[in-house]
């Protein structure tokens, strides 16, 4: 049987600070690193290629989306059979890669969504489990029609089979919603599985998120090309 | 006064309409933008000449003043062609990154 080339794939912005650390972890559990230096202004590349990563340059800033599919496309140039979606800031733990790859691989699924959410099923309040998340499901059904515990986490781990279909389009954070569309409009099979995700800084706010609404509706026009 | 405003915006009206049948001979502009372009200059010399008719037309919609009227309109364009331009914007950035990324892949073959 032939080898599985498993890549992790690290898109990275200014993260010198965080990103040998996570390369080197990450070498343990995946055949390959590719760290997609987003045109940081500190010394990413050279403390990723230090760590042991490929490191890819983008020349001018072009977001989180964009890094990502420019390791897709290195991952289908170099025939990968599973990539791996990894933060270069640390918050996430590699210990979930080797059970998340395996359930991937036991369910047969295309792409494996990693979630903070799935363990604490239970504790959901009364009033949003009743009111809040039907809404909110709905809503992603209007406009992703798939509806995932944990959307905008940046954990997953794609089989070749979603690598192939997946082209992200989203340069920016919208990427995160329109990964759940894709697999939708593929028709592709998926899993999601609970992670450990460490905060060490707050993420999106309220600019963030009516930027993604931004893109995903602006994005909507040119899907016709 | 009005005469004067009335030759500036006519010849206005006139240097755009030669540059839209420049840029269609040239195969920049379709058939619909044409169009609808054209039928927004001539509209506009229309309505300078004969101001009574921005002023029907407003009664006819419900709108009191035919400036009010013109005015509604030229704010539902500019911010048509501002959404326009935002989908282009998008279109460009998108090309941007694929030579960006084209250009870091091939470095890294």
């Amino acid at each position: 049987m032939s080898h599985n080339m498993f890549i992790a794939l690290v898109p990275a912005f200014n993260e010198e600070k965080n990103v040998g650390s996570v390369v080197r972890s990450l070498l343990f559990h995946v055949d390959k690193v590719v760290v997609i230096d987003d045109c940081s202004n500190d010394n990413t590349y050279t403390v990723a290629q230090d760590a042991g990563a490929t490191v890819i340059r983008h020349k001018i800033n072009r977001g989180q989306g964009a890094a990502i599919e420019t390791g897709h496309q290195y991952a289908r140039l170099h025939n990968a059979t599973y990539v791996l979606h990894f933060d270069a800031d640390d918050q996430f733990d590699v210990k979930d890669i080797a059970p998340a790859l395996e359930t991937l691989q036991k369910q047969k699924a295309d792409i494996l969504f990693g979630s903070r959410f799935l363990q604490k099923k239970s504790n959901v309040p009364f009033f949003k489990r009743t009111v809040i998340l039907p809404i909110a499901r709905l809503v992603n059904k209007l406009f992703v029609s798939l509806t995932l515990s944990d959307a905008h986490n940046g954990f997953r781990i794609l089989h070749k089979n979603a690598l192939d279909k997946i082209v992200i389009t989203q340069d920016r954070m919208a990427h995160a919603s329109e990964i759940p569309a894709l697999v939708v409009k593929h028709d592709l099979t998926y899993v999601e599985f609970p992670i450990t995700v460490f905060y060490h800084e707050y993420g999106q706010g309220l600019a963030g998120g009516i930027q993604v609404v931004k893109d995903l509706l602006i994005g909507t026009f040119l899907q016709k090309k | 006064m009005l005469i004067l405003f009335q030759i500036l915006i006519t010849l206005l009206s006139l240097l755009s309409i030669k540059t839209l049948c420049k840029r269609y001979k040239a195969k920049q502009l379709s058939n619909v933008t044409l169009g609808g372009w054209l039928l927004f200059w001539v509209l506009l010399i229309v309505v300078v000449f004969i101001p009574n008719i921005a002023s029907k037309a407003a009664a006819f919609f419900g709108i009191g003043r035919g400036v009010d009227l013109v005015l509604y309109l030229s704010v539902a364009l500019l911010f048509f062609i501002l959404f326009k331009m935002q989908v282009k914007i998008e279109l460009l950035s998108r090309q941007i990154t694929q030579v960006v990324r084209d250009q870091a892949i091939n470095k890294n073959k």
